[in-house]
Protein backbone atom coordinates (compact mmCIF):
# COMPACT_ATOMS: atom_id res chain seq x y z
CA UNK A 1 0.00 0.00 0.00
CA UNK A 2 2.80 2.13 0.97
CA UNK A 3 4.84 1.71 -2.39
CA UNK A 4 1.99 2.27 -4.43
CA UNK A 5 0.55 5.16 -2.94
CA UNK A 6 3.89 6.71 -3.65
CA UNK A 7 3.66 5.83 -7.12
CA UNK A 8 0.35 7.01 -7.92
CA UNK A 9 1.91 10.39 -5.71
CA UNK A 10 5.20 10.42 -8.28
CA UNK A 11 3.21 9.12 -11.26
CA UNK A 12 0.89 12.69 -11.08
CA UNK A 13 3.45 14.76 -9.77
CA UNK A 14 5.33 13.63 -12.98
CA UNK A 15 2.28 14.44 -15.43
CA UNK A 16 1.87 17.59 -13.33
CA UNK A 17 5.64 18.74 -13.96
CA UNK A 18 5.32 17.38 -17.75
CA UNK A 19 2.48 19.67 -18.41
CA UNK A 20 4.41 22.74 -16.50
CA UNK A 21 7.44 22.55 -18.94
CA UNK A 22 5.14 21.73 -22.01
CA UNK A 23 3.02 25.00 -20.95
CA UNK A 24 6.32 27.01 -19.71
CA UNK A 25 8.04 26.13 -23.45
CA UNK A 26 4.56 27.81 -25.25
CA UNK A 27 4.92 30.95 -23.43
CA UNK A 28 5.11 33.61 -25.96
CA UNK A 29 3.19 31.33 -28.52
CA UNK A 30 0.49 33.26 -29.59
CA UNK A 31 -2.92 30.78 -30.39
CA UNK A 32 -4.05 33.44 -32.49
CA UNK A 33 -0.97 34.75 -34.20
CA UNK A 34 -2.42 32.97 -37.18
CA UNK A 35 -5.69 35.85 -36.95
CA UNK A 36 -2.91 38.80 -37.76
CA UNK A 37 -2.25 37.29 -40.73
CA UNK A 38 -4.04 35.97 -43.69
CA UNK A 39 -3.15 32.53 -44.71
CA UNK A 40 -4.35 32.91 -48.06
CA UNK A 41 -1.13 34.18 -49.24
CA UNK A 42 0.47 32.12 -52.21
CA UNK A 43 -3.27 30.53 -52.96
CA UNK A 44 -5.22 31.13 -55.93
CA UNK A 45 -7.70 33.79 -55.24
CA UNK A 46 -11.20 33.00 -54.79
CA UNK A 47 -13.34 33.03 -57.50
CA UNK A 48 -14.87 36.78 -57.28
CA UNK A 49 -18.75 37.33 -58.77
CA UNK A 50 -19.88 40.31 -57.88
CA UNK A 51 -21.77 44.10 -59.26
CA UNK A 52 -20.17 47.27 -59.21
CA UNK A 53 -22.10 50.60 -57.72
CA UNK A 54 -23.22 51.26 -61.93
CA UNK A 55 -24.89 47.53 -62.08
CA UNK A 56 -21.36 45.84 -64.21
CA UNK A 57 -20.07 42.88 -63.58
CA UNK A 58 -17.05 42.24 -61.97
CA UNK A 59 -15.60 38.55 -61.53
CA UNK A 60 -12.48 36.77 -61.73
CA UNK A 61 -12.26 36.91 -65.35
CA UNK A 62 -12.11 40.23 -66.17
CA UNK A 63 -9.59 40.74 -63.63
CA UNK A 64 -7.42 38.23 -65.32
CA UNK A 65 -4.15 39.33 -66.54
CA UNK A 66 -3.56 43.19 -64.45
CA UNK A 67 -2.38 43.11 -61.03
CA UNK A 68 -5.33 43.37 -58.88
CA UNK A 69 -5.39 45.15 -55.48
CA UNK A 70 -8.57 44.70 -53.57
CA UNK A 71 -9.62 46.38 -50.63
CA UNK A 72 -12.43 45.12 -48.21
CA UNK A 73 -14.25 48.58 -46.29
CA UNK A 74 -17.52 49.93 -45.14
CA UNK A 75 -18.31 53.65 -45.12
CA UNK A 76 -18.65 53.43 -41.26
CA UNK A 77 -15.69 52.12 -40.68
CA UNK A 78 -13.00 54.53 -38.89
CA UNK A 79 -9.45 52.89 -40.06
CA UNK A 80 -11.32 52.69 -43.48
CA UNK A 81 -11.79 56.40 -43.70
CA UNK A 82 -8.21 57.05 -42.42
CA UNK A 83 -6.24 55.02 -45.44
CA UNK A 84 -8.92 56.74 -47.93
CA UNK A 85 -6.21 59.57 -48.86
CA UNK A 86 -3.32 56.58 -49.56
CA UNK A 87 -6.13 54.94 -51.90
CA UNK A 88 -6.99 57.75 -53.52
CA UNK A 89 -3.27 58.98 -54.73
CA UNK A 90 -2.45 54.98 -55.62
CA UNK A 91 -5.74 55.18 -57.51
CA UNK A 92 -4.55 58.28 -59.46
CA UNK A 93 -1.14 56.98 -59.86
CA UNK A 94 -2.06 54.03 -61.46
CA UNK A 95 -5.40 55.76 -63.36
CA UNK A 96 -3.83 54.91 -66.94
CA UNK A 97 -2.25 52.27 -66.43
CA UNK A 98 -4.09 48.93 -67.99
CA UNK A 99 -2.39 46.70 -65.84
CA UNK A 100 -2.93 47.63 -62.62
CA UNK A 101 -6.50 47.42 -60.97
CA UNK A 102 -7.99 48.79 -57.64
CA UNK A 103 -11.37 47.15 -56.66
CA UNK A 104 -13.26 48.29 -53.41
CA UNK A 105 -15.14 45.25 -52.05
CA UNK A 106 -17.73 46.73 -49.87
CA UNK A 107 -18.02 44.36 -46.67
CA UNK A 108 -20.96 45.07 -44.21
CA UNK A 109 -22.56 48.27 -45.63
CA UNK A 110 -25.49 49.19 -47.23
CA UNK A 111 -25.55 50.75 -51.13
CA UNK A 112 -27.20 53.80 -50.12
CA UNK A 113 -24.92 54.88 -47.63
CA UNK A 114 -21.81 53.55 -50.01
CA UNK A 115 -23.42 55.67 -52.89
CA UNK A 116 -23.63 58.71 -50.86
CA UNK A 117 -20.17 57.95 -49.50
CA UNK A 118 -18.51 57.37 -53.11
CA UNK A 119 -20.39 60.68 -54.66
CA UNK A 120 -19.18 62.93 -51.32
CA UNK A 121 -15.24 61.88 -51.15
CA UNK A 122 -15.51 61.50 -55.14
CA UNK A 123 -14.03 57.37 -55.33
CA UNK A 124 -13.69 57.03 -58.96
CA UNK A 125 -12.17 53.26 -58.64
CA UNK A 126 -14.38 50.38 -58.96
CA UNK A 127 -16.88 49.73 -55.95
CA UNK A 128 -18.43 46.57 -56.00
CA UNK A 129 -20.95 45.07 -53.41
CA UNK A 130 -21.08 41.98 -51.75
CA UNK A 131 -24.01 40.56 -51.08
CA UNK A 132 -24.51 38.14 -48.14
CA UNK A 133 -20.33 39.24 -47.07
CA UNK A 134 -19.37 36.08 -49.38
CA UNK A 135 -16.21 37.67 -51.26
CA UNK A 136 -15.20 38.63 -47.43
CA UNK A 137 -15.65 35.04 -45.97
CA UNK A 138 -13.85 33.66 -49.49
CA UNK A 139 -11.28 36.09 -48.58
CA UNK A 140 -11.55 34.74 -44.75
CA UNK A 141 -11.45 38.29 -43.59
CA UNK A 142 -11.72 39.11 -39.93
CA UNK A 143 -12.82 42.60 -39.87
CA UNK A 144 -11.79 46.26 -42.38
CA UNK A 145 -9.91 47.32 -43.80
CA UNK A 146 -8.37 44.33 -45.13
CA UNK A 147 -6.53 44.80 -48.44
CA UNK A 148 -5.00 41.89 -51.17
CA UNK A 149 -2.66 41.48 -53.73
CA UNK A 150 -3.59 39.41 -57.17
CA UNK A 151 -1.06 39.11 -59.84
CA UNK A 152 -1.96 38.50 -63.67
CA UNK A 153 -2.40 34.82 -62.92
CA UNK A 154 -4.79 35.71 -60.26
CA UNK A 155 -2.72 34.16 -57.28
CA UNK A 156 -2.99 36.03 -53.62
CA UNK A 157 0.61 37.62 -53.41
CA UNK A 158 0.43 39.41 -50.41
CA UNK A 159 -2.40 40.52 -47.81
CA UNK A 160 -2.30 43.57 -45.67
CA UNK A 161 -4.56 43.17 -42.30
CA UNK A 162 -5.86 47.13 -40.97
CA UNK A 163 -4.98 50.16 -43.04
CA UNK A 164 -2.52 50.68 -45.28
CA UNK A 165 -0.63 54.01 -46.18
CA UNK A 166 0.80 54.35 -50.15
CA UNK A 167 3.74 52.75 -49.41
CA UNK A 168 1.87 49.25 -47.99
CA UNK A 169 -0.14 49.50 -51.48
CA UNK A 170 2.86 50.07 -53.39
CA UNK A 171 4.70 47.20 -51.55
CA UNK A 172 1.57 45.41 -52.19
CA UNK A 173 1.40 46.20 -55.96
CA UNK A 174 4.92 45.39 -56.26
CA UNK A 175 4.27 41.49 -55.01
CA UNK A 176 1.39 41.32 -57.11
CA UNK A 177 4.03 42.52 -60.48
CA UNK A 178 6.51 40.25 -58.90
CA UNK A 179 9.00 43.29 -58.22
CA UNK B 1 -24.99 -7.75 8.67
CA UNK B 2 -21.24 -8.49 9.15
CA UNK B 3 -18.66 -6.14 9.57
CA UNK B 4 -17.56 -6.40 5.56
CA UNK B 5 -21.25 -6.51 4.04
CA UNK B 6 -21.71 -3.06 6.12
CA UNK B 7 -18.61 -1.46 5.10
CA UNK B 8 -18.83 -2.65 1.03
CA UNK B 9 -22.82 -1.27 0.31
CA UNK B 10 -22.34 2.14 1.00
CA UNK B 11 -19.33 2.21 -1.50
CA UNK B 12 -21.58 0.22 -3.74
CA UNK B 13 -24.53 2.10 -3.28
CA UNK B 14 -22.43 5.51 -4.55
CA UNK B 15 -20.80 3.99 -7.14
CA UNK B 16 -24.35 3.03 -8.46
CA UNK B 17 -25.51 5.98 -7.94
CA UNK B 18 -23.01 7.79 -9.58
CA UNK B 19 -23.43 5.49 -12.69
CA UNK B 20 -27.33 5.95 -12.69
CA UNK B 21 -26.84 10.13 -12.95
CA UNK B 22 -23.29 9.61 -15.40
CA UNK B 23 -25.89 7.59 -17.81
CA UNK B 24 -28.74 10.13 -17.30
CA UNK B 25 -26.93 13.09 -17.90
CA UNK B 26 -25.21 11.66 -20.83
CA UNK B 27 -27.73 9.96 -22.53
CA UNK B 28 -29.01 11.33 -25.88
CA UNK B 29 -32.10 13.60 -25.80
CA UNK B 30 -34.03 14.34 -27.97
CA UNK B 31 -35.38 13.25 -31.72
CA UNK B 32 -33.37 12.70 -34.80
CA UNK B 33 -30.72 15.01 -35.28
CA UNK B 34 -31.55 17.46 -38.48
CA UNK B 35 -28.89 19.19 -40.59
CA UNK B 36 -29.66 22.23 -38.72
CA UNK B 37 -29.05 20.70 -35.55
CA UNK B 38 -25.46 20.13 -37.09
CA UNK B 39 -25.52 23.50 -38.51
CA UNK B 40 -25.70 24.68 -35.56
CA UNK B 41 -23.47 22.53 -33.46
CA UNK B 42 -20.76 22.82 -35.65
CA UNK B 43 -21.12 26.94 -35.96
CA UNK B 44 -21.09 26.84 -32.40
CA UNK B 45 -17.30 24.84 -32.61
CA UNK B 46 -16.29 27.62 -34.82
CA UNK B 47 -14.48 31.26 -33.57
CA UNK B 48 -16.84 34.39 -34.39
CA UNK B 49 -14.08 35.89 -37.12
CA UNK B 50 -14.81 39.50 -36.48
CA UNK B 51 -15.56 39.73 -32.41
CA UNK B 52 -14.29 38.99 -30.02
CA UNK B 53 -14.77 36.20 -27.56
CA UNK B 54 -17.87 34.31 -29.63
CA UNK B 55 -18.61 31.61 -31.44
CA UNK B 56 -20.41 31.37 -34.99
CA UNK B 57 -23.49 30.22 -33.60
CA UNK B 58 -24.14 33.21 -30.74
CA UNK B 59 -22.79 36.27 -32.83
CA UNK B 60 -25.01 38.50 -35.17
CA UNK B 61 -22.44 39.94 -37.35
CA UNK B 62 -22.55 39.73 -40.84
CA UNK B 63 -19.62 37.06 -41.54
CA UNK B 64 -20.98 35.27 -38.66
CA UNK B 65 -24.65 35.35 -40.84
CA UNK B 66 -22.40 33.76 -43.58
CA UNK B 67 -20.47 31.20 -42.33
CA UNK B 68 -24.14 29.71 -40.94
CA UNK B 69 -25.51 29.83 -44.44
CA UNK B 70 -22.23 28.47 -45.50
CA UNK B 71 -21.96 25.50 -43.35
CA UNK B 72 -25.89 24.59 -43.69
CA UNK B 73 -25.31 25.08 -47.83
CA UNK B 74 -22.11 22.41 -46.89
CA UNK B 75 -23.38 20.08 -45.01
CA UNK B 76 -26.49 19.75 -47.53
CA UNK B 77 -24.23 19.47 -50.23
CA UNK B 78 -23.20 16.41 -48.64
CA UNK B 79 -19.24 17.50 -46.79
CA UNK B 80 -18.77 16.06 -43.15
CA UNK B 81 -18.34 17.86 -40.52
CA UNK B 82 -14.23 17.40 -40.57
CA UNK B 83 -13.96 18.63 -44.25
CA UNK B 84 -15.83 21.81 -43.14
CA UNK B 85 -13.62 22.73 -40.22
CA UNK B 86 -10.57 21.83 -42.11
CA UNK B 87 -11.57 24.08 -44.91
CA UNK B 88 -12.13 26.88 -42.22
CA UNK B 89 -8.94 26.25 -40.64
CA UNK B 90 -7.40 25.83 -44.22
CA UNK B 91 -8.47 29.51 -44.85
CA UNK B 92 -8.55 31.21 -41.46
CA UNK B 93 -5.66 29.62 -39.60
CA UNK B 94 -6.42 27.17 -36.61
CA UNK B 95 -7.47 29.91 -34.50
CA UNK B 96 -10.99 29.67 -35.89
CA UNK B 97 -11.75 26.25 -34.49
CA UNK B 98 -12.65 26.63 -30.96
CA UNK B 99 -12.29 23.06 -29.63
CA UNK B 100 -8.32 22.14 -30.17
CA UNK B 101 -7.60 19.24 -32.41
CA UNK B 102 -6.51 16.25 -31.05
CA UNK B 103 -2.78 16.32 -32.28
CA UNK B 104 0.13 18.02 -30.69
CA UNK B 105 -0.16 20.41 -28.01
CA UNK B 106 -3.76 19.90 -28.28
CA UNK B 107 -3.71 16.12 -27.33
CA UNK B 108 -2.48 17.26 -23.46
CA UNK B 109 -5.91 19.34 -23.47
CA UNK B 110 -7.66 15.95 -24.12
CA UNK B 111 -5.64 13.35 -23.00
CA UNK B 112 -4.46 14.71 -19.31
CA UNK B 113 -7.54 15.41 -17.98
CA UNK B 114 -8.79 11.26 -18.82
CA UNK B 115 -4.95 10.06 -17.51
CA UNK B 116 -5.56 12.21 -14.40
CA UNK B 117 -9.05 10.73 -13.56
CA UNK B 118 -7.67 7.41 -13.99
CA UNK B 119 -4.44 7.73 -12.15
CA UNK B 120 -6.82 9.28 -9.04
CA UNK B 121 -9.25 6.29 -9.38
CA UNK B 122 -6.87 3.86 -9.74
CA UNK B 123 -5.16 5.46 -6.39
CA UNK B 124 -8.78 5.33 -4.31
CA UNK B 125 -9.48 1.69 -5.01
CA UNK B 126 -5.91 0.15 -3.84
CA UNK B 127 -6.12 2.18 -0.98
CA UNK B 128 -9.71 0.71 -0.59
CA UNK B 129 -8.60 -2.45 -1.20
CA UNK B 130 -5.77 -1.96 1.34
CA UNK B 131 -8.04 -0.41 3.81
CA UNK B 132 -10.11 -3.33 4.48
CA UNK B 133 -7.76 -5.61 3.70
CA UNK B 134 -6.09 -4.43 6.90
CA UNK B 135 -6.32 -6.78 9.77
CA UNK B 136 -8.26 -4.95 12.57
CA UNK B 137 -6.72 -4.91 16.06
CA UNK B 138 -9.64 -6.83 18.51
CA UNK B 139 -8.47 -5.93 22.18
CA UNK B 140 -7.22 -9.27 24.10
CA UNK B 141 -8.41 -10.25 27.84
CA UNK B 142 -5.37 -7.91 29.27
CA UNK B 143 -6.19 -5.24 27.10
CA UNK B 144 -10.01 -5.10 28.87
CA UNK B 145 -8.25 -5.33 32.14
CA UNK B 146 -5.63 -2.53 31.68
CA UNK B 147 -8.98 -0.74 30.47
CA UNK B 148 -10.97 -1.51 33.45
CA UNK B 149 -8.21 -0.93 36.09
CA UNK B 150 -8.02 2.66 34.41
CA UNK B 151 -11.79 3.37 34.20
CA UNK B 152 -11.77 2.53 38.15
CA UNK B 153 -9.16 4.86 38.93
Amino acid sequence: MKYSARWIALSVGAVVVGLGVVLAMQVGNDPRIDATKSQLVGQPAPELSLRALDGTAVDTNTLLGKAVIVNFWNSWCIPCRNELPALKEFANRYRDDPGVALVGIVRDDSTRAIKAYVKAEGIDWVIVTDPDSRAALDFATRGQPETFALDANGLITGAQIGPTTLRDLESLLGSAQGR
Amino acid sequence: MSLSARRIIPGLGLFVLMTVVAVWALWPTGGKVTINDRARDLAAELRCPDCEGLNVADSTTTSARSIRKDLLRRLKAGEDEAEIKNSYANRYGESILLNPDGGGLGILVWGLPVLLLVLGGVGITIAIMSRSRSTRLTPTESDREEVKKARGK
